[in-house]
Order: C-alpha cells, then structure tokens, then sequence
C-alpha cells in the first residue's frame, strides 16, 4: 500500500471519528430515524433508515479533477440542509458511517476495487448490529451509498476490501483543527504554517509561543 | 416555477420542460450517460468483508456482540449449572458458619 493512499485512508478514519462524537451529527440521525418511523431496539431498521437517507439526499459529484476533496461529516449534512450537495463517495461514507457511528454501531469504511483489478479506487460503507439478526447474525454489513437503488450487501464486483473501522475512543484533536502539511488545510481553512508543518500538539505551540518571546 | 416558453402554456402542462425530444426523453430519463440498471451487481464484498482472513487479518474477528435475547417465562432458571453452583455454594458457607458458632458458644 502506498504512502499516500495510507494518508488518504487515516484522513477519512479520522473525519468519521470526528462525525461520531458530534452532537449536531447525533441530533440528525436521531431526526432521520424518528421521522422513518423506526421502532426502538429495531437496529437493522435504523441501519436501513440511515443508508436510505444518505442514498436519496446527498448528491454525488466528483471531487475537482485531480484534487482529493474531505468533508467533515457535519458540513455535508449543512450542505444537504442549504440544497447544495455534492460529494464524493468518501464524503458518503464519512457522513452515514458518522451518523450510524451516533447512534451507537460500530462503523468503518471499506476501500474496494471496484473495477476489479486489484487497484483500490471506491469506499463503501460497513456497519453491524449489536445483537445478530436473522438476515445477517454477526455478520458485517456492507452498503453501497452512490447508488440510491442499491440495497445492503449488493456492490459492484469486487476483488479485495481493505477495511478500516473506526474508533472513536482518542484524545487527539479533531481534524479540522489539525493542521495538515503541504498547504492549505481545506476543512477549516486555516493555513497550514509552512511545508514541514504538520500537526502540533496544543502544549507545544504554547510553549513555542512562550520561548519567542 | 419559472416559465421562460411562449406567453401561451399549454393546459397540459405539468411544469417540466422537456430538455429532449418526447421520444429521447422518455426512453432515458437521464441527461448523461449513467446507466445504473445495467450495472452489474453481486454481494462481492459483503463476502470478502466477512471472509474469515480478512477479519482475522484486520483484527476484527473477535469484535463484541451482546447475547442473543432469551426467551424465557420470567423467573425461570435458565443457567441451572452456575445457580446450583451458588445455591450449593451459599448454603455450605452457612453450614460452616452456624458449625464454628456452634464450636465457639456450646
């Protein structure tokens, strides 16, 4: 596995970390699982509520051409809220994985092939229930969100998955207040203080602050 | 909506604006050329995803699950072995208590 794609990948574990431990993300799922009439303990039931949702209201774009666009989970749902959405299939996952995640499943991605030649090129979303079902017991659940008629566990022919569940039991800073290297980071918009930047730990940039003076 | 045709609409008029001609239209409904309904679709990666190696290989393979729900009259002793251990527990316990009573005060 490259350098980058493992970037690109811990970037997208992160922001679905991020997603879980937002209220306004929680308040939203709890929204979309009360209006679908979704009866409590019914946990395949708010699974479906939540994937159905993200297929019908996101809107899939493509990311700009050759520029690999992150979205924090909270941002896409504004940009649904204001009639402009458009995300990639990253950002799909980064939202319902976010969504699910709040509600208390354990979520991840799963980062696929999706023209089947062992080359990974798509994310796909991966869940489970608490207790086994009688459809899928123990097992993962997998769902394909940029496709509205695709129902869970039907995906294009893959070859391999890669998952990466999330965790979002860390101490460290969200990511829109990290500081990415390399420019501009385009969550916040913050810049992102030099080429060999990267991220700084709070205490450290205080005590930076304290020694130049 | 916005209507930008003639002054005249027609009575039929639904408020769509036809993009392509009638025929086109209604034998695509997309402006592009997705397809979806001939995309071809199988259960790939739920398989791959719940292969056994893979879980393994990912460290997913012992992730918690609670206890399918029992079903069961209420008050009904389902895990006898463990009860009948405790009950038998519990009541040698008592024996040896009221014995050392007895020793120390008779």
């Amino acid at each position: 596995m490259n350098k980058r794609f493992e970037t690109v990948v811990e970037y997208l574990r992160q922001l679905i970390e991020d997603g879980i431990r937002d209220q306004f993300v929680r308040q939203k799922a709890v929204e979309i699982v009360n209006r679908a009439g979704v009866r409590p303990h019914d946990e395949l039931g708010e699974i479906r509520a939540i994937v159905k949702w993200v297929q019908n209201n996101v809107i899939y774009r493509k990311d700009p051409y050759m520029v690999e666009y992150f979205m924090t989970a909270r941002r896409i749902l504004k940009d649904v809220e204001k009639g402009a959405s458009a995300a990639d299939c990253d950002d799909f996952v980064i939202v319902a994985a976010s969504m699910l995640g709040s509600l208390g499943y354990p979520v991840g991605a799963i980062i696929v092939d999706s023209n089947k030649d062992g080359v990974f090129n798509h994310v796909m979303l991966t869940t489970k229930t608490m207790a086994p079902t009688r459809q899928y017991g123990n097992k993962w659940i997998v769902a394909e969100l940029i496709f509205p008629n695709f129902k869970l566990n039907q995906s294009v022919p893959v070859s391999k998955v890669y998952p990466l569940i999330a965790d979002p039991n860390t101490s460290r800073d969200p990511i829109h207040r990290q500081q990415i290297a390399g420019g501009i980071n385009s969550l916040s918009g913050a810049p992102s203080g030099g080429m060999s930047g990267g991220y700084t730990h709070p205490l450290v940039r205080a005590l930076n602050g304290i020694f130049r003076r | 909506m916005v209507w930008m045709g003639g002054s005249e609409e027609d009575d039929n008029d639904d408020g769509f604006i036809p993009v392509l001609d009638a025929a086109v239209a209604q034998s695509d409904g997309n402006l592009g050329n997705t397809d979806m309904a001939n995309m071809r679709t199988d259960q790939s990666a739920f398989q791959h995803m719940n292969n056994p190696n893979n879980l393994q290989a990912h460290g997913l393979a012992g992730m918690p699950n609670l206890p399918s729900p029992r079903r069961s009259a209420f008050g009904h002793l389902t895990n006898k072995r463990e009860t009948l251990f405790t009950l038998g527990l519990g009541a040698l316990v008592g024996v040896g208590i009221k014995a050392l009573w007895d020793f120390r005060t008779k």
